[in-house]
């Protein structure tokens, strides 16, 4: 096959960095969780809540009692802790996998491009043997294994790659470009930053910032597969995240980002990196391979997948950042300044008055916030309000709802038509064209 | 690849230092301390201090009124009610920081509404000086407003002069002036933190100060008009147009007009004695002109809507008879909510909420 002289994605090379991989990522996700806990916010997001947003095509999903909502949190954070050892892998990335992602889909308004990366690798660990060595699992089996096939790290740098780059797509447009927005409204709110916030003022370092911020996205994978620029470029990497998580409010994800990012270290350096952790005594196997061609056939639609789902948005007819048509699960990170303000109104049928709520008595702040410009979040709102309000003698059948948006900082604007019944309105695939569109 | 870099890096000083050389354009920048120390010094001190002075006398009076129970000395007592009551709407806006108290705030405290008046009545019977449960719906304004005004003055003499009844409306009067003094005493002191963190973060003063005066609004809308007007739905509650502040006294309509101008003037940075220093407005200055023409226009719109109000009216009538000029201040109220709450916080990144998600 002339394909594998180019890339033969069976070529066995050394283990190491995916078990880093493996045994940062654990790490990682293990302190996430525990900061999850001790934050309180468990309670806050999954269990003093009365309304949870489901996701679109996820209604089924049971929303899970009080103490299911704690023992989730436990497996993760022990799945977490037992892929950092490398213990039972092969059982608790299962479980990982379960969690977390049971967690995510609990309540959409917490969506996070960087919750998706976590479950994007929650998927590719079922895949992977990360285990086979520098684990306790080796330990235990007496075994382990040094060479690995080179897929197994190269779709986890696939991944990181998709990261990086398709931000760096989302950043090509307009009022990034042209106008530094949203940067020129959120960093003269940084001025009080050591060093750099005197430059804040300037609107010259807002451009210099989307810009350099546009070309280290979509740039920097490519210069930490080189060699030659792999140290200044993680060095850049560093510096960026160590920025980005000073100055905006992203918790752990820069720590994850960049130390997920010394996967694209050689061999070597990994093999001295975990040196400490390797046991002589315990006897060198091969890896063995199964061709089994469902593995990659499934691989393979995967790639597909992450390449092709980001640009879902491009047959929606109205402005993305707008309607939101397409804007989840595309590593769109930072790139719109965007609030809402949104009225609820009931009809009474049997009265005919109609009667404001109160968003806050259903929402917490965080839903609110979210609800108030996500269009298909407004819409669920609406038809639990629907059902809420709805008596066995006295079935509300008209909800409506006015939304004022403002997108980058400009005046607000209404969303849609405030006069439409939102319960007769269907959440589908198909454009939105209740909202309206503002292409400007 | 590494020549791409050195490039960069070139490019990236070159754009540092013409920045030196040329003369840069400045972004309009977000001057937070100003607004600090003027809200502080002008808005916050000055209306709690004035809170607390109008408290000691309402305390006066109505020692006055026991020691000499008659008219004059009731009149007295009820019209102090109302100074104390006008500038308790002006620190409404400041519930955050010193005015915390454990989960409540002074608000919780001082000015629960509506009142349980059927505990009011049997606590005062007993003369039941038991303070520490958190039936703050018995104590405060609220009560004030049901022992002095639920009848014609002749039986409220009448009715004072239960030694019980007496007891509790002392205690509910000191208790309100001690709580008032703490929290006063508490934001002198707190000047140079206030002052000191001139951040936009989520716990940063200005943050607070804007979700604090939010939330003002938002009392004012949902609970001064919206639900009383049976304009807004609540799964539990149940309708009731005397859930109105001062339903008793019938200064509702008073004190919903001086509510809506503490908020303003907040929003302005406006003291009392109308000199109008750093506030909101001006950190929209140059920033979003727009936003801060609209937010005034809209002020403007209320007080148009307020002045709709047929005033010589009591409010419950008002309510029950014709709502149609309520429901036009609220609907005007109702909008302002864009402009002072996700408008100016999209314009000066600041945090519509408390808690602290990660973001993306």
């Amino acid at each position: 096959m002339n394909f594998n002289k180019i890339y033969n994605p069976n070529q066995l090379v050394s283990i190491a960095p995916l078990a880093s991989f493996r045994i940062i990522f654990g790490l990682a996700m293990a302190i996430s969780t525990l900061r999850f806990i001790v934050l309180d916010w468990i309670e806050k997001q999954y269990i003093e809540t009365q309304i949870h947003f489901q996701y679109f095509g996820f209604g089924w999903l049971p929303y899970p009692s009080q103490n299911l909502i704690y023992i989730l949190f436990i497996v993760l954070l022990i799945s977490s802790l037992a892929i950092f050892i490398g213990y039972k892998y092969n059982y608790f990335k299962f479980l990982f996998f379960i969690s977390f992602n049971y967690i995510e889909l609990l309540d959409v308004s917490y969506y996070l491009n960087h919750y998706y990366f976590v479950s994007l690798i929650s998927i590719l660990l079922l895949f992977i043997p990360a285990s086979k060595n520098y684990s306790i699992d080796s330990y235990l089996s007496k075994s382990r294994i040094n060479d690995v096939p080179r897929w197994t790290i190269d779709i986890l740098k696939f991944q990181l790659g998709i990261v990086y780059f398709y931000a760096g797509l989302a950043k090509i447009n307009h009022d990034w470009i042209f106008e530094a927005l949203p940067l020129k409204i959120w960093l003269p709110a940084q001025t009080d930053m050591p060093l750099l916030g005197y430059f804040f003022e300037f609107k010259q370092t807002a451009y210099l910032f989307s810009w350099v911020g546009l070309f280290f996205d979509l740039s920097i994978v490519f210069f930490m597969l080189s060699k030659k620029t792999r140290f200044l470029a993680y060095l850049t990497i560093i510096i960026f995240h160590s920025l980005t998580g000073y100055m905006f409010q992203i918790g752990v994800f820069p720590l994850i980002m960049s130390s997920s990012m010394l996967l694209f270290f050689s061999s070597d350096f990994h093999i001295k990196l975990l040196k400490k952790f390797e046991n002589k005594n315990i006897p060198v196997f091969n890896y063995s391979f199964n061709n089994n061609y469902i593995k990659y056939s499934l691989l393979t639609l995967y790639i597909i997948f992450n390449l092709t789902f980001p640009f879902r948005n491009i047959p929606y007819p109205c402005n993305l950042f707008w309607t939101e048509e397409g804007y989840r699960f595309s590593w769109r990170v930072m790139v719109v300044e965007k609030t809402g303000y949104a009225i609820f109104l009931i009809t009474n049928p049997k009265t005919g008055e109609e009667t404001a709520i109160i968003n806050s008595d259903f929402l917490n702040e965080h839903q609110e916030k979210q609800m108030s410009f996500q269009p298909d979040l407004i819409l669920q709102f609406a038809h639990k309000l629907q059902k809420i309000f709805s008596k066995e003698n006295n079935i509300i059948t008209k909800v409506r709802a006015e939304v004022y948006v403002s997108l980058q900082g400009k005046p607000s604007q209404l969303l849609f038509n405030p006069q439409i019944n939102l319960c007769e309105i269907e959440d589908t695939w198909k454009p939105k064209k209740w909202l309206n569109c503002n292409n400007d | 690849m590494r020549n791409l870099i050195i490039v960069s890096i070139l490019l990236i000083l070159s754009c540092c230092s013409s920045k030196k050389s040329n003369n840069p354009e400045e972004l309009p920048t977000v001057k937070i301390e100003p607004v600090l120390i003027n809200i502080f010094d002008n808005l916050i001190v000055p209306n709690f201090e004035d809170l607390s002075s109008t408290t000691t006398d309402l305390e006066t009076a109505f020692d006055n009124f026991t020691n000499n129970p008659n008219q004059v000395n009731l009149d007295s007592v009820q019209n102090k009610y109302l100074k104390a009551y006008i500038s308790y709407q002006y620190v409404s806006p400041f519930m955050f920081g010193p005015s915390l108290n454990g989960i409540s705030d002074l608000s919780f405290l001082v000015n629960t509404f509506p009142s349980d008046t059927t505990q009011i009545k049997i606590r005062a019977t007993d003369g039941n000086l038991n303070f520490a449960d958190f039936k703050h719906d018995t104590r405060g304004f609220g009560a004030l407003d049901y022992l002095l005004f639920h009848k014609n003055d002749t039986e409220i003499i009448s009715e004072l002069s239960n030694t019980n009844r007496k007891d509790y409306l002392k205690k509910v009067i000191t208790e309100m002036k001690s709580s008032i003094n703490t929290t006063k005493t508490n934001w002198i002191n707190y000047r140079t933190i206030f002052v000191s963190d001139a951040k936009i973060s989520a716990q940063s003063s200005i943050n607070q100060l804007f979700n604090a005066n939010v939330k003002s609004h938002e009392l004012v809308k949902n609970y001064k008009l919206g639900i009383p007007l049976g304009l807004i739905s609540r799964v539990s509650s149940v309708i009731n147009p005397n859930q109105i502040e001062a339903r008793y006294s019938g200064y509702s309509l008073k004190l919903l007009q001086e509510s809506l101008k503490a908020v303003e003037n907040t929003w302005l940075g406006k003291s009392k004695n109308n000199i109008n220093g750093n506030g909101f407005d001006d950190l929209l200055n140059q920033k979003n002109e727009t936003l801060k023409n609209n937010t005034l226009q809209q002020f403007s719109n209320i007080q148009n809507a307020y002045n709709q109000i047929p005033l010589n009216e009591n409010m419950v009538n008002l309510i029950n008879n014709d709502k149609s000029s309520l429901a036009g201040l609220f609907n005007q109220v109702t909008s302002n909510t864009r402009f002072i709450k996700s408008e100016l916080a999209s314009a000066l990144s600041l945090s519509v909420t408390y808690s602290s998600n990660d973001g993306d």
